[in-house]
Formats: structure tokens, sequence, C-alpha cells
């Protein structure tokens, strides 16, 4: 765990599809909480949201929460908040 | 953090509504459209390339002539993993690629409503990748990209190199990625910046407010990147 970041602090990814998949696993050795957000632009390309679906069921295990097509940011920072505090 | 090209505009957009460090929404548009990327950079003094993008075949043909100088680049605005990047070696190609790209859309569903036309940069091609925090960058990893042509004009990819002993031209890409950084207004999380080493210098290819796609085997990754002894 890396000294200077706080327990239990988190971390967000959003989209984190391609390279972005092994944040998690990196994200947990530094001490944070990862956090996964979809932006909802899969929705206009039927081809990556087959692809984007795929890939949130294996990675399912890998985050702490998931946000799908978020719009409203309240639900993220009550979530956070809870995480942060270890609440969840 | 963006965890891919898609991620990039809407994780500007949560950093700034939850009080999250993270880059300005304001300027997100100039790490996600390769037109204002190299208007960004010229009005920078930056290295940047002439482009056009336009929804006119015509209009695409005399930019390129007034260029003066075969082949151009056709590309979309708002793309990446070199979709629908093409190499045009006369007016015909250009106006068949125009035709050809216009209407279409994206990977990313979005629709090419305008395709950018751009001068053609010839060199070796690099990609710096970085992470930046308050406006601070670091260099994480640098790799050599080997392209071929495909008979229609695309670039292939046909192997990535890692480059692990740095010598001066490489200091000169990091020197230029990390000023393009800052004009491109990436000052929080992982960057990929594709650059090509002319003989008058670095330009900017493009850049992302991204980790470098293309989702390598993470063995295969490590690997690459594992030092070897007695190599900084």
């Amino acid at each position: 765990m890396d000294r200077h970041i706080t327990p239990s602090a988190t971390a967000i990814i959003v989209d984190g599809y391609s390279t972005g998949k092994f944040y998690p696993a990196a994200l947990r050795k530094k001490g944070l909480r990862p956090t996964h957000v979809a932006s909802g632009t899969e929705k206009h390309s039927p081809g990556l949201a087959a692809c984007t679906a795929q890939a949130i069921e294996h990675m399912r295990h890998d985050y702490e929460a998931f946000f799908q097509d978020w719009q409203d940011n309240r639900p993220i920072g009550r979530t956070q908040s809870l995480l942060r505090h270890g609440r969840v | 953090m963006a965890g891919c090209e898609i991620g990039v505009e809407r994780t500007d957009q949560l950093a700034s509504r939850l009080g999250l460090p993270g880059n300005d929404a304001a300027t997100s548009h100039r790490r996600r459209d390769k037109l204002a990327m190299h208007d960004t950079l010229a009005a920078a003094g930056l290295p940047s390339l002439a482009s056009l993008a336009t929804d006119d075949p015509e209009a695409a043909i005399a930019f390129a002539a007034g260029l003066d100088s075969w082949p151009v680049v056709l590309k979309p605005l708002r793309s990446a993993a070199t979709e629908g990047v093409c190499f045009c070696r006369s007016p015909e190609e250009l106006r068949t690629a125009c035709l050809g790209l216009l209407g279409t859309v994206s990977q990313f569903g979005e629709r090419n409503a305008r395709v950018l036309v751009q001068q053609c940069a010839v060199g070796r091609e690099f990609a710096v990748n970085t992470v930046s925090r308050n406006g601070r960058h670091v260099l994480s990893d640098l790799w050599e990209y080997h392209k071929i042509p495909t008979p229609g004009g695309a670039p292939l990819y046909d192997r990535t190199m890692l480059v692990r002993v740095l010598g001066s031209e490489h200091q000169a890409l990091i020197d230029y990625a990390f000023q393009a950084l800052d004009a491109l207004d990436i000052s929080f999380g992982p960057a990929h910046i594709e650059i090509m080493l002319t003989d008058r210098g670095p330009v900017l290819i493009e850049a992302a407010g991204r980790p470098m796609g293309c989702a390598f085997p993470q063995d295969l990754l490590l690997v690459a990147v594992k030092p070897v002894p007695g190599q900084r």
C-alpha cells in the first residue's frame, strides 16, 4: 500500500475497458478502492455495447461498485463517500 | 480516470461535478477532437500539422493541393485505434476516401459528418505514455510503432517495440510531449501521445487523456516492461 494514500480512499474509473481493465488490480495494490462508471457512450454503437457488456461481466469482481450509464452523479458521490468511510 | 477513449469527456465532467482532481471539462474537446488538438498546439507555438475539417470532398482536395505534398492523411475527427485512417496519394484517392468516410458511423457510434484532412508527417512514430498530477508530468513508457500500408492505403500495425534505452532523440520527444500535455490542458491522470519524429523534429499525430489502448494481454505487457538488468 502507498503510504501517501488515505486508507479506504477510492478511485473512479470511467469506461475501464481496453488497457484500463488493468487498473483495478494496480489501484488495489496502492490501497485504493476501485469504482467503475460506464459513461453510456456505448449505447450509440450496438457492437460497442455488446463488447462493453461482456467486459463488465469479466470485471464484475474487480470493482467495489458499478454505475451504469450515469446521468445523475449524486449516487456516485454517495457511494464514494460510503466507500471512503469504510461503510460498504 | 478514463479507462479508454470513450470515457475521456465523461471523466472530465464527473471529476468536475464531484469536485475530484481531473482535467478541465471546458477543454475536453482539445483532447478528443483532432482538429482542435492541432489548432491548440499551433496557437501555443508548438509544431503541428496543417489540418482541415470538412464535409466537402472538393474542399479537401483544394486544401491538399495547397499543401503541395502527397500523400495526405484522411481520418475521422473523433475516433481512435487508426479507425478510418487513410493515406491518399492523389486527388482522386482523396475524393474516393472522403466519400467513403463521410456519413459513416465510427466504432464509438458517432457519425462522421466531417472528416479531417491533414498534412502527412514522415518519420519514425512513437507513443509517449505519461501520468500527470497537478500539471507535473512523468513518463511511464515509450514505444516505437512500425506500421505498414495496406493496399487500400490504411496503416496497419506491424509491431510495437518498447524503447528500453533513452537517447537524445527520445529526450526531444519527451520534452515535446510534455509541452503538448500543457497545451492540451492534461494536468491529471494518464495520457497517450503519438508523435512522429521527422527530419524537422517531433510533431504530434494525436493525443488522448487516457492510457494507451490496444488491450495488450497483461502477461505480454508485463514481460515487455520488465526491467532489463543493467538498463535504466
